[in-house]
């Protein structure tokens, strides 16, 4: 013990960490539905990116050609033209950054507020726990559809606020899967052993609770990117999401609505945009699901 | 006068279940010198692990006085408390549960000399980390393994580096060899044992394994349903068991050696229930020598230096 030693940290430092997220990669590969939606994904996001420097939004997504309005699809529009001549193919690659952005940001906001009201409910208990509870209660008690319109028609429209309003539509239901993850690791013993290393509260909360509880909340957020881009769709096919002319995919849908007799593939198409997109993320949950659950394991 | 490093004065702990109050640990006393293991003995839920972190606060004693160095830990405060606890710390009886999954070795030892913002350079930091590694045998290949990677006896030494990274004085061993392979179980043991002598570390030796208490202790206590039935030196313990308890414990060790003949004592009866006991002596139900006179809880006193024993018919039955 006295003896003073010292060590090579270089050669220490050989022995690589392996990270959780190369384990979890090798099982998610394995499943090639999520793959397939993985790549979707990918790939709509390259799509998006793209897109914003292709087209410009007042020249080639909003304007009027006459000439051109209701064209069947044909090679020159892929997905023919709607009745202000605009070119549906376009408007719905660059309508995707919407759904994208509002899917993505929505669930941000949503897993960060319920995660942390579901990491303080699971981890203090008692009395907290009823309290945030009950009010997740109230507010999963509202349909999904009445509480977005009326947060939309109290702060405005706008893709801001959509954002937001979806948020804080699916925040109780990310608190209720935080809690519920963290009441079996809240009670392991590797908590007490932190405690009595002399972590915080805060410190045992976010180090050792929060990353073992992880996995469900990470395919909550990925279902929950679907069904915030389903929400904003709706809203917006309803009129309440982002204003008319911006080529939202809901909102052509709700515009291609009263052609559906003659033109039906004005909403055919913004429709299956949204399938699709949906469909790959819920793809992805599942794979991450099965890729995360520990009795998966080898 | 001996420098005693923790006394505990009457402790009790109880719990609110359904059906009444659960006498976990009801009343307890004891006192350890620097430097010297107490050996804390009894079958499955007599309340020994409660004691182990009760003592430690990390669940709030009902009643009762933990001095250590002669400050009373039961009522310091959340900031005091975190302080002492750089002092006494405590080794995990399930090193599967007890290490936090997604850590490396690194990051675990690390951790106590981290949140106490003991050593805050990070080159120092891994240094320190390798010492400890070395200290507790682990090879240093294991640096950023995790610990589902390891082995018992491994996962254990880690928690043991845990346990030392603050320096402790003192350290509560809950069943730290019980969930081990009986070869694995010397080497840990082995380890204590040194670093005990090492670091003057005074140790709680918590286990229901007499064979492994009587190598490892200077005292030892027995407990029953919450409380000490019979308190010795070891080999006192060994030699003279006064308790019925304690004879019949000590008289189901086995012995290898086939020609030794002996007789068993059995423990038959029901035990009894620790929601609500009635104020007889606990092992009045299963006791081979009860009588009228053990329907009132006996106290426990010193019948030879050293030597308590919690038994109201010692003298009649005159076993001293």
């Amino acid at each position: 013990m006295e003896e003073k030693r010292t060590y090579d940290i270089a050669e220490l430092k050989k022995y690589k960490k392996r990270s959780m997220l190369s384990e979890v990669w090798r099982n998610y590969k394995k499943s090639p539905s999520a793959m397939v939606g993985l790549v979707i994904v990918i790939l709509l996001i390259v799509i998006t990116v793209a897109a914003q420097f292709m087209y410009v939004f007042n020249e080639d997504i909003v304007y009027n050609d006459l000439k051109n309005r209701l064209l069947s699809p044909s090679a020159e529009h892929w997905f023919g033209t709607d009745q202000y001549g605009r070119d549906v193919f376009v408007r719905i690659i660059y309508g995707a950054k919407y759904s994208l952005s509002v899917g993505i940001v929505s669930v941000m906001i949503a897993c960060g507020l319920g995660m942390c009201l579901g990491l303080v409910a699971g981890y203090y208990g008692g009395i907290v726990e009823n309290i945030i509870l009950r009010f997740c209660e109230i507010f999963i008690g509202i349909p999904t559809i009445l509480m977005g319109v009326a947060l939309m028609s109290a702060f405005g429209q706008g893709l801001g606020v959509l954002m937001l309003a979806i948020g804080l539509v699916y925040t109780p239901l990310f608190a209720r899967t935080t809690r519920a993850a963290v009441l079996p690791v809240r009670d392991a013993e590797y908590i007490e052993a932190a405690k009595i290393a002399g972590c915080s509260d805060l410190e045992i909360m976010f180090k050792h609770v929060l990353p073992n509880s992880l996995s469900p909340i990470i395919v909550q957020a990925t279902m929950g990117v679907a069904s915030g881009i389903l929400t904003a769709s709706s809203l917006s096919f309803l009129g309440l999401g982002v204003p008319i002319p911006t080529p939202e995919w809901g909102a052509m849908l709700s515009e291609g609505r009263e052609l559906i007799r003659d033109y039906s593939y004005l909403t055919l198409f913004p429709g299956l945009a949204i399938m699709t997109t949906v469909l790959s993320f819920n793809l992805m949950g599942d794979g991450l699901r099965d890729a995360l659950d520990p009795k998966l394991k080898q | 006068m001996a420098d005693v490093i923790l006394e505990v004065k009457d402790l009790k702990k109880y719990f609110k279940t359904k059906s009444g109050m659960l006498h976990a640990v009801d009343g307890i006393s004891f006192s350890i010198e620097r430097g010297k293991t107490l050996g804390l003995v009894g079958e499955s839920g007599c309340g020994k692990s409660t004691t182990g972190r009760a003592i430690l606060r990390l669940i709030e004693p009902t009643a009762g006085q933990v001095l250590f160095e002669g400050k009373d830990v039961s009522k310091l405060s959340r900031h005091q408390l975190r302080l002492a606890r750089k002092d006494m710390q405590l080794i995990f009886q399930d090193p599967f549960s007890s290490l936090d999954p997604r850590k490396t070795v690194a990051q675990l030892i690390a951790e106590p000399i981290v949140v106490n913002r003991i050593i805050t350079d990070k080159k120092k930091l891994d240094e320190r980390v390798a010492e400890l590694m070395y200290t507790v045998g682990l090879a240093p290949r294991l640096f950023n393994s995790y610990p589902h990677e390891l082995d018992g006896g491994r996962r254990q030494r880690i928690g043991i580096a845990r346990a030392l990274a603050l320096e402790p004085k003192f350290i509560v061993c809950d069943e730290p060899v019980s969930a081990l392979d009986v070869s694995i179980q010397a080497q840990i043991l082995n380890l204590l044992k040194e670093l005990q002598q090492d670091m003057g570390l005074t140790y709680i030796f918590i286990t229901h394994d007499l064979s492994v208490v009587n190598h490892f202790s200077d005292d030892i206590a027995v407990m029953y349903l919450g409380q000490i039935v019979e308190k010795a030196p070891s080999v006192e313990l060994f030699d003279h068991p006064l308790h019925p308890y304690t004879e019949a414990l000590l008289s189901a060790i086995p012995i290898p050696d086939l020609s030794e003949r002996r007789e068993r004592i059995l423990i038959k009866g029901e035990i009894t229930s620790p929601i609500n006991p009635p104020d007889e002596c606990r092992f009045y139900k299963r006791c081979n020598y009860a009588t009228d006179a053990c329907r009132k809880n006996p106290q426990l006193r010193e019948v030879k230096p050293g030597h308590f024993v919690a038994c109201n018919r010692l003298e009649e039955l005159n076993r001293l």
